[in-house]
C-alpha cells in the first residue's frame, strides 16, 4: 500500500509537487498522468525515497520512506525510465546481485530466475555482458530484477518505452498478475492507451498538482467528455 | 556488512570481466599499454637510481640530511595530491553517478554506499602509490645498505598511506557534499584558485634562491629550512617517511611504532567518517538531486554572439558547427578543466622562465631549453588530441543522426571540427612557444621556425585525431576515456607520437647548430629550409592522408 500525504518538493522558487495527497491500495495498478515537466518523476523520486519532500510524507506498507527507510525499501521495487545496469557484468550475474540484496535464498533466485527468464524470453542473452544489449532487453531484464524478490509495491516509470509488442503484452499480463498477488503498482507512462487498458484508478498531475483523481469513468466526468482518455487528459491539463 | 562483501564481491567480478576482455582485446593495444606502463615505470626507476647513486656519492656531505628530506617532501606532496584528487573522484562518484542512484533504490545502508563508492578513489591513489613510491623504494635499496625488513615495512607503510589519502578524500566530499550546495561551490573553486596562487607566490621565490645559490649548501639548507613543514611530526606523510627510513637503518622499534601510529590513525580517521557517513551521506545525497537549473541567458549569450561575430568569415553552416562544437567543450567542465590543468601547468613554467638566471647560460643551453619546450608542447598536444579531439566524433553516439542527415557533405563535418581544433589548440601552444622564446631572448627566426613547426604540429596531430576518430568510432558509449583506450584511440596515441618524432627532428639540428655558432650562412639556410619543407610535407600527409580516409568512411556510415 502506497499512501502519499500532502507531499510537497520546492526547487528553489519552484513549487516542482504541490500538496499531492493519495493512496494505493493493495492489489490496484494506479497510473500516474501527466505532461512533461509535471511532476511526475520527482513524485516517483519522493515514493522511492530518491529525494526528500519539503513538506509531506510518503509511507509504504506502514512504513515512513524517509524515517524507516530501510524496512521500506525493502519491499518496494523500483523501475526508472532510464534503468542502470552493470556493463560488465552479464544479465544473470546481476539479477542474483539484485536478489542478494534483497536477501532472496540462492535457491529461491535460482528458480525465480528460471520463471523470469522464460517469462520475458531473456535466455538467448541473459549470459552476455549488459553493454550487448538493446534498450528492450535491458528493459526486460531490470524489469525482471524488480520483480524477483516478489515486493509488496512497484513503482515504474515509463515501463514500455523499448519494448516490443509482444514484451510489453508480456508485462501487462505480468502486472496485472502481480495486483492479483495482492502488489500495489505506481505506474506513470505517456502512453495512454495502456494506461486505459490497465488502469484501475487514474491520477492526472499538472504544474505539481493533481488535476484529476479517480477510475476511468470518473476522470471522463470531470473532464467532460466521452469516453476517450486522451480527450480527457489533454481537456485537464491544458494551459 | 554483508551487503557491503556483496558489493565488494561483484565489484571484483566486474574488474574479472574487464582484465579478461582487455586481455582479448587487439594484441596491438594490450602490447602498446603493457609497454608504456613498464616502459614509464622503469623510467621512474632509473630517474631514482640515479638520484640516490648521486646523492650515495656524498653530495657536500649532506646526503642523509637530504635523503629524509627527499622522502618526506615526497609523501607530503603525495598525500595533498592523492586527498585533493581523491575527494574529487570520491564526490563524483558519491553524488554524480547513475550506480550511486541505483544503489540507493536497493535496500542497502546508506553509509554502506557511501564506503563502496568511496572507495572507488583508491584505485587512482595505487596508481600513484605504484608508479611513483614503489619505484622509489625499490631505487633506494639498491644504492643504500638496508634490512631484510624494509621492503615488508616500505609495502605496509604504503598501503595504509593509501588507505589514508582514500579516507580523507571521502571525508572531504562529505563536507562539500553536506555544507556546500552546487550553488555555493564557486566559493570554493575561488579558494582552490587563490591555494594554488598562494602556493606559487610562496614557491616561486625559494625555487629563485636556490637558483641563485648555484645548489649550494647554503642554498640547499635554505630550502630545507623554508619547507621544513614537510618534517612535521604531526604529518601521517612524515610517519610513512621517517618509518620507511627506520626500517632501512634497522631501528625496527621505530619502524614499527610508526607504522602501528598509522594504522591506528587510518582506523581512526575510517571510523569517524563512517559514523559521519551514517549522519549525513543521505541527507546530502537527496540534496544534491534538488538543484534548480541555471539559465544560459544573459552574459553568456553575449559572449556567444561575440564569438559567432568573430567566426564570421566562415561559411554559415561550417560556422554553426564550430560554434556547436565551442559551446559543447565549454559547457563540459570535465573536459575543459584537464584541457586548462595540462597547458596550465606548461604556462606555469614558461612565465615563470624570466625568474630563473637565464642570462648567465650559454647560447648552447638557451637552445637546448627551447627545444624541449618545443618538444614539451607537442608531447602535451599529442595527449590532448587523442584525449579532446579523437573522441569528438564518437561523443555524437546516438545523435550523429543528426549530423548524418544535415544538408551538407559530411566532409564538410569533419573539416569543421579539425579547423576547430586546429585553430584552438594553436592559439594555446603558438603563445606559450612565443612566449618561452621571448623569455629565452631566442632571434626573431628562431621564433618563426618555432611557431611554423607548432603550426604543422597542430595541424597534423588533429588531422591524425579527427580523421582516426571517423575511421574508428565509438557511437556506444558516451564516456570519453573509454573511446580513447579503444583500439583507435591507442593507434592514434602511437601514431601522434611517431609523427612528431618525424616532424620535429629535421629541424632540430640546424636550429641548434645555428644556435651554437656552428651552422651559418647559406649551409644554414638550406638546412632550415629543407627542414621546414620536410616538417611541412610529413604534417601535409598526416593530415591529408586520415583526413580522407576519415572522410570516405564517415560518408559510408550507416546509422
Amino acid at each position: 500500500m502506497i499512501e502519499i500525504r500532502n507531499l510537497t518538493k520546492r526547487f528553489g522558487q519552484t513549487v516542482a509537487v504541490d500538496r499531492l495527497s493519495l493512496t494505493v491500495e493493495p492489489g490496484e495498478l494506479f497510473v500516474f498522468l501527466g505532461p512533461n515537466g509535471a511532476g511526475k518523476t520527482t513524485t516517483i523520486k519522493m515514493i522511492t525515497g530518491l529525494l526528500r519532500p519539503t513538506e509531506g510524507e510518503v509511507v509504504l506498507c506502514g512504513h515512513d520512506v524517509q524515517t524507516d527507510y530501510m524496512a521500506a525499501k525493502s519491499l518496494l521495487s523500483y523501475v526508472p525510465d532510464q534503468p542502470f545496469l552493470y556493463e560488465k557484468l552479464t544479465g544473470r550475474e546481476f539479477l542474483h546481485f539484485v536478489g542478494s540484496m534483497y536477501g532472496v535464498g540462492k535457491q529461491r533466485r535460482r528458480g525465480r530466475i528460471g520463471e523470469l527468464t522464460e517469462r520475458f524470453e531473456m535466455g538467448g542473452f541473459l549470459d552476455q555482458p549488459g553493454e550487448t544489449y538493446s534498450h528492450g532487453m535491458k528493459q526486460r531484464l531490470v524489469i525482471s530484477a524488480a520483480l524477483l524478490h516478489e515486493p509488496r509495491v512497484i513503482v515504474i516509470d515509463e515501463p514500455m518505452v523499448g519494448l516490443d509488442p509482444k514484451g510489453a503484452n508480456t508485462l501487462k499480463r505480468t502486472l496485472k498478475e502481480e495486483t492479483e498477488r495482492g502488489v500495489a503498482i505506481f505506474m506513470s507512462t505517456h502512453t495512454l492507451a495502456v494506461a486505459e487498458e490497465t488502469a484501475e484508478r487514474v491520477g492526472i498531475i499538472r504544474k505539481g498538482a493533481l488535476v484529476a483523481l479517480g477510475t476511468l469513468a470518473q476522470v471522463y466526468e470531470s473532464a467532460q467528455t466521452d469516453q476517450r482518455l486522451e480527450e480527457a487528459f489533454l481537456r485537464l491539463t491544458e494551459e | 556488512m554483508r551487503d557491503l562483501l556483496l558489493l565488494i564481491s561483484v565489484r571484483f567480478r566486474i574488474i574479472r570481466h574487464g582484465a579478461r576482455e582487455f586481455l582479448g582485446s587487439s594484441r596491438l593495444r594490450v602490447t602498446v599499454v603493457i609497454g608504456l606502463v613498464v616502459f614509464f615505470w622503469l623510467l621512474m626507476f632509473a630517474m631514482f637510481y640515479d638520484a640516490f647513486r648521486f646523492l650515495h656519492g656524498g653530495f657536500l656531505g649532506i646526503s642523509g640530511i637530504l635523503i629524509e628530506y627527499l622522502f618526506a617532501f615526497l609523501f607530503v606532496s603525495l598525500l595533498v595530491m592523492m586527498a585533493i584528487s581523491d575527494a574529487i573522484i570520491a564526490y563524483a562518484s558519491l553524488y554524480r553517478s547513475g550506480e550511486t542512484e541505483f544503489l540507493h533504490s536497493l535496500p542497502l545502508r546508506a553509509e554502506n554506499t557511501f564506503a563502496y563508492r568511496g572507495a572507488d578513489s583508491m584505485v587512482f591513489s595505487l596508481w600513484g602509490v605504484g608508479t611513483l613510491v614503489i619505484p622509489m623504494v625499490l631505487a633506494y635499496a639498491a644504492i643504500f645498505p638496508t634490512t631484510w625488513y624494509f621492503l615488508p615495512f616500505a609495502l605496509a607503510l604504503s598501503v595504509l598511506f593509501i588507505l589514508f589519502a582514500t579516507e580523507l578524500g571521502a571525508f572531504f566530499a562529505l563536507v562539500v557534499g553536506l555544507f556546500l550546495p552546487r550553488g555555493h561551490r564557486k566559493a570554493l573553486i575561488g579558494l582552490a584558485v587563490a591555494a594554488v596562487g598562494a602556493a606559487v607566490l610562496w614557491g616561486v621565490p625559494i625555487g629563485a634562491k636556490l637558483q641563485e645559490s648555484k645548489f649550494n649548501e647554503a642554498g640547499i639548507r635554505y630550502v630545507i629550512n623554508k619547507t621544513s613543514f614537510c618534517q612535521h611530526w604531526a604529518l601521517p606523510s612524515h610517519w610513512v617517511s621517517r618509518g620507511m627510513l627506520a626500517a632501512a637503518h634497522g631501528d625496527l622499534s621505530e619502524a614499527a611504532f610508526l607504522t602501528a601510529l598509522l594504522l591506528a590513525n587510518v582506523l581512526f580517521l575510517g571510523m569517524v567518517t563512517y559514523r559521519f557517513a551514517f549522519y549525513g551521506y543521505r541527507l546530502s545525497w537527496c540534496a544534491s538531486r534538488g538543484m534548480s537549473r541555471r539559465s544560459l541567458r544573459g552574459p553568456e549569450s553575449v559572449f556567444w554572439k561575440a564569438v559567432e561575430g568573430a567566426l564570421l568569415p566562415l561559411p554559415l553552416r561550417l560556422r554553426q558547427l564550430v560554434l556547436k562544437d565551442m559551446k559543447t567543450f565549454l559547457r563540459d567542465p570535465s573536459q575543459w578543466s584537464q584541457f586548462l590543468l595540462f597547458f596550465g601547468l606548461l604556462a606555469l613554467y614558461v612565465l615563470n622562465l624570466p625568474r630563473f638566471n637565464l642570462d648567465q647560460l650559454q647560447p648552447y643551453w638557451h637552445s637546448m631549453i627551447a627545444l624541449l619546450n618545443l618538444g614539451a608542447a607537442c608531447l602535451t598536444l599529442a595527449t590532448l588530441t587523442t584525449r579532446f579531439v579523437f573522441p569528438q566524433l564518437s561523443l555524437e553516439g546516438r545523435r550523429i543522426w543528426i549530423l548524418g542527415l544535415l544538408p551538407l557533405e559530411r566532409k564538410v563535418i569533419l573539416w569543421g571540427k579539425f579547423l576547430f581544433a586546429t585553430a584552438g589548440t594553436f592559439l594555446i601552444s603558438g603563445t606559450l612557444i612565443a612566449l618561452s622564446d621571448l623569455f629565452l631572448k631566442l632571434p626573431l627566426w628562431a621564433l618563426a621556425a618555432h611557431l611554423v613547426v607548432t603550426l604543422c604540429v597542430c595541424c597534423g596531430l588533429n588531422g591524425l585525431a579527427v580523421g582516426l576518430g571517423a575511421l574508428y568510432p565509438q557511437l556506444g558509449t558516451d564516456n570519453p576515456s573509454k573511446i580513447v583506450s579503444s583500439f583507435g584511440g591507442t593507434l592514434n596515441l602511437i601514431c601522434s607520437i611517431c609523427f612528431i618524432a618525424l616532424a620535429a627532428a629535421p629541424v632540430v639540428a640546424p636550429l641548434h647548430l645555428k644556435m651554437i655558432g656552428k651552422l651559418e650562412g647559406a649551409p644554414f639556410a638550406l638546412g632550415i629550409g629543407a627542414g621546414l619543407g620536410v616538417v611541412a610535407a610529413v604534417a601535409a600527409l598526416a593530415t591529408l592522408i586520415p583526413m580522407l580516409a576519415g572522410a570516405r568512411a564517415f560518408a559510408r556510415m550507416e546509422f
